[in-house]
């Protein structure tokens, strides 16, 4: 279960509390201001109009219905905004060639294009909002670019088209046998 | 003296294991010559990949391939790995061998 689910449910339970306390507060006029009388505060404003003030207790009605209320304004946008832990991946590379880049990619498998393009969702993680796409062919990196989340759900990229030429050669291609891959 | 006993016996299975020559790190030479199977002429200017399992700490090696085909890996452990010959993005050919049994591999390829 989301743990946010369990915050939300404290807050809603929290702003419940609070209103009915202040309601039956009000109701009882249990919350006095004016510890000598033991009474609500009585205000006089101009032109002979008064009234009998228990704010506290109109406070915590108030307030108690902020955690209420903010909720269920927040929890359709539970799976818009999922929940992010981060990790780091870590690794030594032994090459001959330096530098090596070394990138990880946020699907758990690679996207096959398709007549259409590709549709690849990534999370968006705030003060890291750029993503580094590769066209790779057989691992070669073919092109890259880079592009930035907007408040858009869609991140539009453009590639030129790739001329890639057909070798006059072929052979046979075995199956990767499972502990290669 | 349990920890310096223990330490000696890790020592001495370290040594041990270092100076044992095993099968796994007997290193040979592997050739291999990529050609045309109608002509039997070479082909230069492949890459030839020879990828081990990948629980293995051998590294990937790379390789091209010389104006009559030939290739070398020079001082390759002994066991399984996966030859892959490729013409820039293009897998050409993909073969499993075994360096304990086979070091010298013939490819032959086909014109399309």
């Amino acid at each position: 279960m989301d743990p946010r689910l369990v915050l939300f449910f404290l807050s809603t339970l929290a702003g419940f509390v609070m209103i009915a306390g202040g309601m039956w507060l009000i109701y009882k006029e249990k919350i006095y201001i004016d510890s000598e009388s033991n009474k609500p505060i009585e205000v006089k404003i101009p032109g002979g109009f008064s009234f009998s003030s228990n704010y506290p207790a109109l406070a915590l009605f108030a307030l108690g219905f902020f955690p209420l209320v903010y909720p269920f304004h927040e929890l359709p946008l539970l799976t818009k905004y999922t929940l992010v832990r981060n990790v780091k991946i870590k690794g030594a590379v032994q090459s001959d060639a330096y530098p090596v880049i070394a990138y990880a990619a946020g699907t758990p498998y690679p996207v096959e294009t398709t007549e259409e393009g590709f549709n690849i969702a990534v999370p968006v993680i705030k003060g890291d909002e750029e993503y580094r796409v590769l066209l790779i062919v057989n691992e070669h990196v073919l092109a890259s670019k880079t592009v930035s989340a907007t408040a858009s759900d869609e991140i539009k990229v453009e590639f030129k088209p790739l001329a890639i030429p057909t070798s006059q050669y072929k052979g046979e291609i075995a199956a990767v046998p499972a502990d290669f891959k | 003296m349990i920890r310096l006993s223990s330490r000696v016996a890790m020592a001495a299975f370290l040594a041990g294991s270092l100076l044992r020559p095993t099968a796994a790190q007997q290193l040979n030479d592997l050739d291999g010559r990529v050609f045309e199977a109608v002509s039997n002429r070479g082909i230069e200017n492949l890459e030839v990949k020879l990828t081990p399992p990948t629980n293995s700490d051998v590294p990937v090696r790379f390789a091209s391939t010389d104006q009559n085909g030939q290739f070398r890996f020079a001082q390759v452990r002994q066991g399984r790995y996966l030859v892959e010959v490729s013409q820039g993005p293009t897998l050409l050919y993909r073969a499993e061998i075994d360096t304990g049994t086979q070091n010298h591999i013939k490819i032959p390829l086909q014109k399309r």
